[in-house]
């Protein structure tokens, strides 16, 4: 068992120094950012759906993937409301701007390849056709019914649109038409024939994950919706970073007072719990890495309390011993008293911990179900750590027969049991 | 005696110290009602104030909060000149230097709280590292106070079927009772910190709520489960409250310590923690001290005297009938 909890401490400290494959995750408040929430709104044409949901999140992500920031978090949130986070943007302004926009769908083509001048072939500029979005109904991924297998893209337009796309596939043929999401070209097929009919098909040997995702993007543009944002954060990286040293030296500090406490009030397993206290604040810094859970303040606030709260279990069974120690018990029997019996007591008053924490985590957003998250994790690593730690470790020490003396355990030698 | 000192565990512990809570029960909850008064007073104030038990802040009321730091020192007429032009009547606030400014007003839109972060930078160089826009929605403040409010329904709910499942209905009454006080006093502190510096309540305000009155309720457990275990081996002719002062004091050398190490780690948090929880963990410090407090002289009062009141009940209907 001491091997056990000797592997999982240098397990963890592994984790930890191992930056580049367990990154510390840093929640905005630290590390700065901005997080936006958007909210989409119904128009008179289109109503939110979960489809129409998921158009306009691939279109935000577009969107966010070309401000290149690291790691950014687009999540759906209730029915019609998208959280979207940007660690340590740049430029906040710029991105606010873009990623809000409604969705613009355009159909280009090619300007007439005009006289080029031998030895530079300029590449062709894109331009209008008059076609957009609004003509478009529908765009469906489907498998390829023909020959060659792979998936296509078939897209239906409304009758005006039908009249606009044959004219264009009329004048291109044999050359692209770009469909065109906000500025990037999504897909620039190839015209084999003219389309008349308004029922045109995409293929270009595409997997079934290219083929719905050049379908939910023109539907995106097919059916746009206002995005409305409903509430943003932004933090400056340097503010940040001085909220978080503080709180920081300061949890440094709460450890420090509460391991001085310890030692000195319950000697020998004082020294112990404290060890055990740093097994256990190791242990669920590398929990936080490898699910990983983002630090956030309150977040670190949490952790720094639940450091006093694993104490708590400890604090139970020294008080127990102790008194089985006064009530006359020899240092073993009194040691595996003071841990059986506290256990209903830790076992009760951490259930109720967890039951709010799991509510909390259930009803609460964002900020409360970090909170939640981090307290829960804390509470069940605390158990392993101040139970079965512990209790190693206090054994392995009292194999040695020197430190085998109540006046360790902070209870003054019982005088020699008289005779009867 | 002489039989007694055959065996060398005694069943009496030495007591260094004995605390007779059960004796004067009544004295130590009304001691609880009395220094209730004060926070609730404040609570009272608050709400004609400001219409809720504490200031609420942006995350619940929405709004906008902007904090600009400038290169160059700003004057508060400058400011507020420069955004009456945009047509925003802001509060505004300006650190000592007079290079930050803090910015609050109604909830601005995207276009217009870009348009007033523009107008700002009319007057000096912003700088973005320290730059903090907080713009917040009022649906979703209403959505946050929801949630909370059905999280503090639920989990009051789970905490009470916990307790009665694992201990008696009466205890569970007694630690919500309890923790009812514990929050009474917290949001009571914050009232007053509302009334007196200005202190806006924030989700951290309902993560600190709700994780002290968790804690308050695991330490009332702890007394509980004493009290279980020495009713097991309760001697005949001992009452409910001479089992309850003796678990009371047999768990006081812990219920301290727990709440110690509790403070340790806070009061560092209050000191230097920031200003962003600076409110939040100070009230979860009262919190720690009102949970001890209640754990050790209030939970056990409140169940004995919901016994007597119930078994005189009884014996009235008894003698009626």
């Amino acid at each position: 068992m001491l091997l056990v909890v000797v592997l999982l401490t240098l397990g963890s400290m592994y984790v930890l120094q191992d930056q580049k494959r367990f990154p510390t995750k840093l929640g905005l408040d630290i590390s700065g950012g901005m997080q936006v929430v958007l909210e989409a709104k119904d128009t008179e044409k289109v109503k939110v759906n979960p489809e129409v949901m998921q158009s306009i999140i691939s279109v935000v992500r577009n969107r966010v993937d070309g401000l290149g920031v690291a790691e950014p978090v687009i999540q759906k949130k209730g029915d019609r409301q998208i959280v979207v986070e940007l660690p340590g943007i740049e430029d906040p302004d710029r991105a606010r701007a873009m990623i809000g926009k409604t969705a613009h769908l355009k159909f280009q083509e090619q300007a007439a390849p005009q006289a080029v001048q031998p030895g530079t072939p300029a590449a062709p500029a894109w331009v209008d056709t008059g076609l957009d979005g609004s003509m478009l109904r529908s765009a469906k991924a489907e498998p390829n019914p023909g020959m060659g297998g792979g998936w296509v893209v078939t897209i239906k337009f409304d009758p005006q649109g039908a009249k606009l796309f044959g004219e264009i596939t009329s004048r291109n043929v044999g050359r692209p038409v770009a469909m065109v999401l906000d500025d990037t070209i999504i897909s620039a097929p190839n015209v084999n024939e003219p389309i008349l009919n308004g029922d045109a098909v995409i293929s270009g040997n595409f997997t079934a994950k290219e083929a719905q995702d050049v379908a939910v993007q023109l539907n995106a543009g097919a059916l746009p919706v206002p995005l409305e944002e409903i509430e943003n954060r932004t933090i400056g990286p340097t503010l940040g970073s001085d909220t978080v040293s503080a709180a920081i030296k300061a949890g440094v500090i709460g450890f420090a007072l509460i391991i001085v406490f310890m030692i000195a009030y319950y000697r020998l397993p004082g020294v112990i719990s404290s060890i055990a206290l740093g097994i256990y604040g190791v242990l669920l810094l590398a929990i936080f890495h490898l699910i990983p859970v983002t630090l956030t303040v309150p977040g670190i606030a949490g952790f720094i309390l639940s450091i006093g709260m694993a104490v708590d279990a400890n604090i139970l069974i020294f008080e127990r011993t102790k008194e089985e120690l006064l009530r006359g018990r020899s240092l073993y029997s009194a040691i595996e008293i003071g841990f059986k019996r506290a256990f209903t007591a830790i076992f009760d008053s951490n259930s109720t911990t967890l039951l709010t924490c799991a509510v909390l985590y259930i009803f609460g957003t964002g900020l409360v179900r970090g909170f939640a998250l981090t307290l829960a994790l804390g509470v069940i690593v605390s158990l392993f750590t101040a139970i079965t730690v512990t209790r190693v470790l206090l054994y392995q020490v009292l194999s040695n027969k020197a430190f085998k003396q109540t006046s360790y355990f902070g209870v003054k030698s019982p005088e020699p049991t008289k005779a009867n | 005696m002489a039989n007694e000192s055959k065996s060398p565990i005694s069943n009496e512990i030495p007591e260094r110290f004995h605390l007779n809570v059960m004796g004067r029960k009544g004295f130590w909850i009304w001691l609880s009602i009395a220094y209730m008064v004060p926070f609730v007073i404040a609570i009272v104030l608050c709400m004609q104030q400001f219409g809720a038990p504490v200031k609420l802040g942006l995350d619940f009321t929405g709004g906008t909060l902007m904090e600009a730091t400038f290169s160059e020192p700003v004057t508060v007429e400058q400011v507020r000149k420069t955004l009456d032009e945009k047509g925003v009547q802001p509060q505004l606030q300006l650190s000592t230097d007079n290079k930050t400014v803090m910015v609050r007003s109604h909830y601005l839109d995207k276009d217009k709280s870009t348009e007033v972060k523009e107008a700002l930078a009319t007057l000096g160089t912003i700088d973005e590292a320290h730059f903090r826009l907080e713009s917040v929605g009022p649906t979703i403040g209403a959505e946050l106070l929801k949630n909370a409010a059905m999280a503090m329904g639920l989990g009051t709910l789970g905490l009470l079927l916990y307790i009665t499942f694992r201990y008696q209905f009466d205890f569970a009454v007694s630690s919500i009772l309890a923790m009812l006080h514990d929050a009474v006093v917290m949001i009571g502190t914050f009232s007053i910190l509302s009334l007196t510096m200005g202190a806006e309540a924030d989700s951290m305000l309902v993560v600190a709520l709700l994780t002290i009155m968790g804690y308050s309720i695991h330490d009332k457990v702890v007394i509980f489960d004493r009290i279980r275990e020495n009713l097991k081996y309760a001697k005949k002719g001992d009452t409910f409250d001479d089992v309850s002062n003796r678990s009371i004091n047999q768990t006081l050398g812990r219920s301290i310590n727990t709440s110690l190490t509790l403070v340790l780690t806070l009061v560092p948090l209050v000191l230097m923690g920031g200003s962003t929880i600076f409110y939040s963990v100070l009230v979860m410090l009262v919190g720690v001290i009102s949970g001890t407090y209640s754990s050790i002289f209030n939970a056990a009062p409140v169940v004995t005297l919901m016994r007597e009141w119930s078994s005189k009940r009884s014996q009235k209907t008894a003698a009626a009938v």
